[in-house]
């Protein structure tokens, strides 16, 4: 995993546990699949409390979504070739957010929908909207041809 | 004959300065809300506290990684509380006078009086963080006896369980602290920093409880029927709440390991 990325985990409240604990699972992808990491995203919400939920992890290489949902107790991986399944639409929801700046109120989701009622969800709130942007923009929207 | 043991606090802190001399100022609550806030804004300002309160999130998550569940219910308060000075002073008669079996010579320790007590009382600054689980009780306990030995402080956990219910683990650790003589010049002291951990089950009837063990602790007479024999009381209810409660969490516990193992 490169610093970037570490940096990237840093920047949404991940401490060296939770941090090592993506490590360990980018390193068991690689490991798998032997194809280097282009980019990562963590799935989380804000919840009742105020804090920050980390729920699933998406490892985007080659054309390959890995998802790692509920990572931090959960060792599964799901791949998802993104270049061949033929994707339905792409669903985006948005609060406090205009897809430039954020704030402590911002919240993105999005919803990337293939065929056979399959999909793959990503949430994001405060800062780490402006990563989902830049994941939708690279690897959804690029993918998604009929949206 | 020994004589008698002063019976009330007004007795006692005349006792104090007849017998040993201790003056009006150091009985002083303003006196000791200058020596108390001193020794607060110490133990705030000490990269011990600064490094235990600004790692909270990383202990959390890492509780996470290795239980599958949250530490703390939420980001965990950096409250340091002072001891009232009347409690204080409850405290001292009940260490010199009530509980003292050697009366009327000094405990087995010594006297406390103004020259050491605010290094012996060890609760005069408490802090109080709860936790959601039972095994987090030891596990934040642990990580704190770490920052403890970071910084190369000493470090000693009770693991308190009283017969009226009461369950939380009590660790201290010792800081020098400078604070104002009666004469208003300053000396070094060390004094304790009392850290209580609790389960949030135990934290809900706590305050509860705190009031049928402050009154029990100040009784110096043998009741007539022990509490737990009284079951109108609403000592008898309280309590036993507090050790039921504790078998709960012993339980969910249970139940959460075997969850692991079956997964």
């Amino acid at each position: 995993m490169s610093t970037d990325h570490s940096a990237y985990l840093a920047s949404i409240g991940m401490e060296e546990p939770f941090i090592n604990r993506v490590i360990q699972i980018c390193d068991r992808f690689r490991n798998l699949t032997n194809i280097d990491i282009e980019d990562i995203f963590v799935s989380e919400y804000i919840n009742d409390e105020g804090n920050r939920v980390y729920e699933d992890l998406r490892i985007f290489a080659s054309g390959w979504i890995a998802e790692a949902d509920q990572f931090l107790s959960n060792d599964e991986l799901f791949f998802t070739n993104i270049d061949e399944l033929q994707s339905v639409g792409l669903s985006i929801s948005s609060k406090d957010f205009d897809f430039g700046s954020t704030s402590s109120s911002s919240r993105l989701t999005a919803r990337l929908l293939y065929t056979g009622d399959f999909y793959i969800s990503f949430k994001s709130s405060e800062e780490n909207c402006q990563n989902l942007v830049s994941i939708i923009r690279k690897y959804l929207l690029k993918s998604d041809s009929s949206c | 004959m020994a004589r008698e043991k002063p019976d009330t606090i007004k007795a006692y802190l005349k006792w104090l300065r007849q017998d040993h001399g201790v003056s009006r100022t150091s009985l002083n609550f303003h006196y000791y809300t200058s020596v108390t806030g001193a020794i607060s804004r110490t133990i705030k300002n000490s990269p011990f506290w600064q490094s235990l309160t600004s790692d909270f999130k990383r202990i959390g998550q890492d509780y996470y990684v290795k239980q599958g569940y949250d530490l703390f219910i939420s980001d965990p308060p950096h409250i340091l509380h002072i001891k009232p000075h009347d409690s204080f002073i409850k405290k001292t008669y009940r260490l010199n006078v009530l509980h003292n079996e050697k009366w009327d010579q000094c405990p087995t320790e010594g006297w406390i009086l103004p020259g050491n007590w605010y290094s012996r009382i060890n609760d005069v600054i408490r802090t109080y963080f709860v936790v959601k689980y039972l095994d987090g009780v030891k596990f934040l306990s642990d990580c704190v006896e770490s920052h403890a030995a970071v910084f190369g402080l000493p470090y000693k956990v009770d693991y308190e369980s009283k017969e009226e219910g009461y369950y939380a683990a009590h660790g201290y650790t010792a800081l020098e602290c400078e604070v104002p003589n009666e004469d208003w010049d300053t000396r070094r002291v060390t004094t304790t920093l009392e850290i209580q951990i609790s389960t949030q089950l135990q934290d809900v009837i706590r305050s509860l409880l705190h009031k049928y063990y402050e009154d029990r602790r100040m009784k110096q007479i043998e009741e007539e029927i022990k509490w737990q024999w009284d079951y109108t009381s609403d000592e008898f209810s309280a309590n036993y709440l507090g050790h039921i409660l504790h078998y709960i969490e012993g339980m969910i516990m249970e139940i959460r390991e075997k969850q692991k193992e079956d997964a």
